[in-house]
Formats: structure tokens, sequence, C-alpha cells
């Protein structure tokens, strides 16, 4: 009776917390719409931050929503046990350098990400370690990395996405994104002790 | 510094950065109502003014190739390309690079423009870094044993800063995020002010140079021949 009854026209709900990505993935594509609901609420707050540190600006939420549905298209093409997160992040972060490339006042060749761009005149955030100070110094030689080294860190360490999840969002090959991140940490070490040196020779 | 911490600290970075609030509730009920009419919501013109802005930035390197090698070396097409405006001109003697004629750090010239300095690794700490008495340009210099002199001058691609007068056509070298452009020859280059004037003062004879645009930012790399140039480019836009 159990079985007859989650096959039943009223089925389990919709918004229920305990359906992984992957079964609201199937039921979506064997055509239930509304599991795609799921999807959406579970990744919006991630997908908002995406939009945001890759430059959408204040476009953020139309980004989301556009990426939300043109993943809905794609989703019958999405590979099967693919993860949904980094297949859609990587929607999103393509959508959000459209949205800023198109708000750009000039074309340019590169865009540089709107994190870095965060202001840090606001409260420390609780909890912080880190120093107004030292954060203000890492974001400025964040600043100084090429883009690409830029956007690796960004999802790496900023959405906290593991190497293969970046290799995804990125749309890279995973011995890229591990041979950028060695660079820019190569790079950020160097920068950042030599700074210091600097620094203190001046004084 | 060690490797531990500085992954340490970009993880407290990454969490202090807060991105704004999102009213999680009502974006899905929109996007889900935005399923019933996918095709206006796709069709979003946002990626179209990109490829248009893709082909009218293409169309105008195309025409600065084809001006550099019909026009008659005098002063008659202005190709505005990433701050670097381009103009047909005579060929000119071959001059050795000049280095930088002071010798600032790096935080110092930092702070002298308005914009955050590239440093390439690949070539080491430069000998030399100067800033134009207006700030406009950051140019770093390395001197060879040989004798040579690397020079890298940036600025902020947006005003014209530099005329160039080439007799032949540049070539345009693909670096994936970007593309460069490479001049092979001898060739005259001026600054050109704020005010958008010619500083006559200014004139020399440049060797082959590779220009970059890289985001807001503008590379020149002259004194490096071209493959070097090229690899110097890679390592900068991090597609190396």
């Amino acid at each position: 009776m159990y079985e007859r009854q989650m096959d039943g026209p009223e089925g389990p709900p919709t918004d229920s917390t305990d359906v992984t990505d992957q079964v609201a993935v199937d039921r979506v594509r064997a055509g239930d719409r509304d599991a795609y609901a799921i999807l959406v609420r579970r990744h919006a707050a991630a997908a908002h931050r995406a939009a945001f540190i890759f430059g959408a600006g204040p476009d953020a939420e139309d980004v989301v929503q556009v990426a939300f549905v043109k993943a809905y298209e794609a989703l019958p093409r999405c590979r099967d046990g693919a993860a949904f997160r980094p297949w859609f992040l990587r929607i999103v972060i393509n959508e959000a350098k459209n949205a800023k490339r198109a708000a750009r006042r000039r074309w340019s060749a590169t865009e540089r990400l709107a994190a870095l761009d965060v202001r840090l005149d606001g409260p420390d955030p609780a909890g912080s370690t880190l120093s107004r100070e030292r954060r203000a110094e890492l974001l400025a030689a964040l600043r100084r990395l090429p883009v690409p080294q830029q956007q690796v860190i960004a999802c790496r360490f900023f959405l906290e996405l593991d190497e293969r999840e970046t290799a995804t969002a990125l749309g890279l090959p995973a011995g890229t994104v591990k041979s950028r991140l060695y660079r820019a940490l190569r790079r950020l070490e160097c920068e950042l002790s030599s700074d210091v040196e600097v620094a203190e020779r001046e004084h | 510094m060690n490797t531990e911490r500085l992954l340490d600290e970009l993880r407290g970075l990454g969490r202090s950065v807060q991105s704004p609030p999102v009213d999680t509730e009502a974006l899905t009920a929109r996007t889900m109502a935005a399923l019933d009419s996918p095709v206006q919501a796709a069709a979003t013109p946002r990626p179209r003014i990109a490829r248009r802005r893709w082909r009218a930035f293409a169309g105008a390197v195309a025409a600065v190739m084809i001006v550099l090698a019909l026009t008659p070396p005098v002063r008659a097409a202005v190709v505005d390309w990433f701050g670097v405006v381009i103009t047909s001109g005579p060929a000119v003697e071959n001059q050795p690079v000049p280095p930088a004629e002071s010798s600032l750090s790096m935080v110092e010239a930092r702070k002298l423009v308005n914009f955050e300095p590239i440093q390439p690794w690949t070539l080491g700490p430069p000998d030399g870094v100067e800033v134009s008495p207006d700030g406009m340009v950051l140019s770093m210099t390395w001197s060879a044993a040989g004798g040579g002199v690397t020079r890298m001058d940036q600025f902020i691609g947006v005003a014209p800063t530099y005329l160039k007068e080439f007799l032949y056509a540049a070539e345009q070298i693909d670096l994936g995020s970007t593309t460069a452009l490479w001049f092979d020859g001898p060739h005259q280059v001026t600054r050109i002010d704020e005010a958008g004037r010619e500083q006559v003062e200014t004139a020399r004879s440049a060797g082959p140079t590779l220009i970059v645009p890289i985001g807001d930012l503008t590379i020149r790399i002259e004194g490096l021949d071209r493959d070097r140039a090229v690899e110097v480019a890679r390592s900068i836009t991090g597609t190396d």
C-alpha cells in the first residue's frame, strides 16, 4: 500500500527537504515540473552569492532567475548522475559574466570580480579572525592576480567549492584549475611577504 | 609566508565577504512562474549585446589592419585601441629602449596611479619603476646583462594615452582571455596627455611592441622578441 501511495497522484510533498538533488532532478526529467521548486529553493542563496561575486551586482536576482529557467530547459541534456549544484553554478556564472559585460560602458577583454571590489568599511563580521587591515591587504593582493586566477580563488574560497566542483563551475579541465590555483597561491605568498619586506624597509 | 596560513586567511576572507540578502521564497515563486513562459525569460538581451559589442570590437581591429595595410604613410586614419591610438606613419630607425628614469618602490608607485598595477612575475623584480608626471602611466624596466632593456608600461585603456605610427599591419594574437596586438618593427610612439594633446617632446622610436588589454588596463611590452613577449603576456593574463 505504501508503494501505491508513493506512485499515486498526490505523491510525496514537493517541498520536502529530505529529497536529494538527484531525486528532484530525476522527477523534473520525468515531467514533474513542481519538483523543480525544490532545487530552486535549495540553491537560490548559493546561486545569488555566485552571481554577485562574479559581477552581476544589482542584477544578481535577475541573473539567478534567468539561470534557473535556462537550467530547467537544459536539464534533459544534463549528464546522468552529474551533481546539480556545480553544473547549475556554471550557468549562473556565465549569465553573471554576460550581465556584467552588457552593463559595462565599454567592451573589455576580461572582467574583474565584484567580490574584489567589496568594501570593508562595515563592522568586522562576528567571529572573524582577520583584522580589517589584513583583509584589505589580502583583497588588494587578490585584485592584482590575473582574472582567470581570481576566478579559481573565488570558487574555492568565496563559494567554498572543491577543486572538482570549481572545474565544472568554470568549465575548465581539472588540471587547469589545479595549476591556476597553485600559481595564484604562489604569487600571493610571494607578494604578501614582499609587501611586508618593502614596508619594513621604508619605515 | 606559509601556505597553510594563507589558505586559512583566504577561507576567513571568503566567509567575511557578505553578499546582499536574497528573498528565497520570492525568487522561487518568480522563477516557477517564469517557467510557464520560458521563451520570454530566455530571450534576455544580455548575451546578444555582448556578442554585438564583440563584433564591433573585432570589426574595429579588422579596420586597423586594413587601414594600416593600405593607407599611405600620412597621419590619416586614427583608431583608438584600448587607449593606444594607431595611425600609419613612416618607418623609423631602431633605437634602444629607454630605462625608467627613477626607481620608485612598487608600494610608492602604486600610490601615484589611480589603478591597481600588474606585476609580471616571470620577469622578476624590475630595476626601475617610474610614474608619468600626470599619473596616467606606470613603467617598469628590466636591464639585461647584455645591455638590452625590457620595458612594460601600463595605463587605463579608456582615454587615449599613446599615439603609435606604424607603417605595416599589426598582428593580432589570441591569448584566450584577450587579444593582443604585435607591432613587429620600429615605429614612432608619442604620449597623449589627459586633454588629448600629443606631447611632442615625448616622441621616440619604439622597437617591436606587444599591446595587451587586460580588463581596464592596457599593457605595452617592449624590448622582447615576439615569443617571449607573448609568454610574459600569458603569465600576466593567467592563461599560461
